[in-house]
């Protein structure tokens, strides 16, 4: 938890959290606007798809920024104060160890995403939402949250320079989540592509129906990279 | 107190061409403090790390009261305490969240009691709540002995503990040790020479990974001169060509 000591870190946090009620209030007066020409649709979108879906997508876009920095310096800040001592020193599990670090990284993450998630669920109990869909997109995020987390401590266990990890998280996690958006000829069927992307499974869950596959495609790479960063704390030991 | 025996056996390790540790054998038991002198690159910290379970070789094995240090890793590292080179400081903590982590990290329970007897050990007492990075060496170094001696190990291991001490510091570090060698089996690297002398009971040199010169340095009828074995052993570093 010594990161929330770093200035920068709270930096990062008076942004996300002003963009974040700022989107959110910038929606709810969108919404109320544009009320009158919804009047007339027969499919007018609802509360949940006019203002949650947009924040919780706002958020989730916002986490790569907040994760490639949290997740990014996990590892690779171990070699600028000579941490590893620290790891080599802990008479626990390497498994142990692993899932500690990465369970403080999701919970200062989380921190980020407080401010919108409390927004969210004052609104649900304010007015007369449904409840699943707004569940499902949270969950949704916060699986997208792990799996990035997951994703970013692998690639700062593999860096030793701190710097190049964060670039690096930056990179790959945009790279990622960029390549839900080609537009490859589809003509055979399914754009596999865009199936690798966390941003394709995470648009599963923007939706008032529970995707199965999805879920598996965040919990089953959680869990991989889990034990590959583990991996990589055991082989260390063999390296001067 | 339960005696103590170090045992490493055939401690191999190489990257690539080059020899990095090379069939180490020793065996050492009861508390007492050895000191590994030699050049540098000669092996010396590599030895330590794996020593301390920090770094496994390539072949080889190293017992503590028969217990591995790879096999049994857990269990050998609940015995060790390592002082690395550098100190371990993680800026944003204090002396005492400092401290408190490495506690936890090692598992030790009853940890507060520990923590009190360590700060008096090293005497940290006027700087608990002062921010790591703000310290000066000589309090980065005895905060790196404490995190070392909190879980009261068997078997100590510290990697050039005097570097860029004043004397003063030495000499508090020499009477530390000194009293902690009374329940401890100390292992410590230094260039020293005088300082080794002083302090150790035992002395090991090394040279190019390999344990060269074993020798006790009070059983002797005579006083050893360190200085002159030392140089005999050994080569300056660029000069072994």
């Amino acid at each position: 938890m010594y990161y929330l000591r770093s200035p920068i870190i709270w930096l990062v946090l008076a942004m996300s959290a002003f963009v974040s009620a700022w989107t959110f209030l910038l929606l709810i007066d969108l919404f109320t606007a544009m009320q009158v020409k919804f009047n007339g649709m027969t499919d007018a979108p609802t509360t949940v798809q006019g203002i949650i879906y947009p924040v919780i997508s706002a958020q989730a876009k916002l986490l790569i920024l907040v994760v490639s920095i949290i997740a990014g310096l996990s590892f690779s800040r171990l070699h600028n104060n000579n941490g590893w001592t620290l790891v080599n020193s802990y008479a626990g599990s390497d498994l142990n160890f692993v899932l500690q670090k990465y369970m403080a990284g999701l919970l200062v993450s989380l921190v980020f995403v407080l401010p919108a998630l409390l927004s969210i669920i004052a609104l649900s109990f304010m007015t007369s939402m449904s409840v699943l869909p707004i569940v499902y997109a949270i969950l949704g995020l916060l699986l997208l949250l792990m799996w990035m987390m997951a994703l970013g401590m692998f690639i700062s266990s593999l860096v030793n320079n701190s710097g190049f990890a964060i670039l690096l998280c930056m990179v790959v996690l945009l790279i990622l989540w960029v390549i839900s958006y080609s537009s490859l000829d589809m003509t055979w069927g399914k754009n596999w592509i865009q199936v690798f992307s966390p941003q394709y499974h995470f648009q599963q869950f923007l939706t008032p129906y529970l995707s199965i596959s999805t879920l598996f495609y965040f919990i089953a790479d959680i869990l991989i990279l889990i034990m590959a960063i583990n991996f990589r704390i055991k082989h260390r030991r063999y390296r001067l | 107190m339960k005696p103590i025996q170090l045992n490493i056996d055939s401690l191999q390790h190489r990257i690539g061409q080059q020899i990095i540790l090379q069939n180490i054998n020793l065996n050492l038991d009861g508390f007492q403090a050895v000191t590994v002198l030699g050049p540098n690159g000669a092996g010396k910290s590599s030895l330590m790390k794996a020593m301390a379970g920090h770094f496994f070789c390539q072949s080889g094995t190293v017992l503590l009261n028969g217990i591995d240090s790879l096999k049994s890793r857990q269990e050998y590292l609940k015995m060790v305490g390592y002082m690395p080179e550098s100190p371990l400081i993680i800026s944003e903590l204090t002396v005492i969240e400092q401290l408190q982590l490495m506690a936890n990290s090692k598992r030790i329970t009853g940890h507060k009691q520990s923590i009190k007897h360590v700060v008096e050990i090293c005497q940290l007492e006027h700087v608990l709540n002062k921010r790591t990075q703000h310290l000066s060496l000589g309090f980065k170094q005895r905060l790196n002995l404490a995190q070392a001696i909190l879980n009261k190990p068997k078997l100590l291991i510290m990697d050039e503990p005097l570097n860029g001490l004043d004397p003063h510091l030495i000499i508090i570090f020499r009477n530390i040790i000194n009293e902690l060698k009374k329940q401890t089996l100390i292992i410590m690297s230094t260039h020293y020479l005088a300082e080794a002398q002083n302090i150790s009971d035992r002395i090991l040199i090394m040279q190019n990974g390999q344990l060269l010169d074993n020798i006790e340095t009070d059983s002797s009828s005579h006083q050893h001169d360190i200085e002159k074995i030392y140089m005999q052993h050994t080569t300056p570093v660029g000069l072994d060509l």
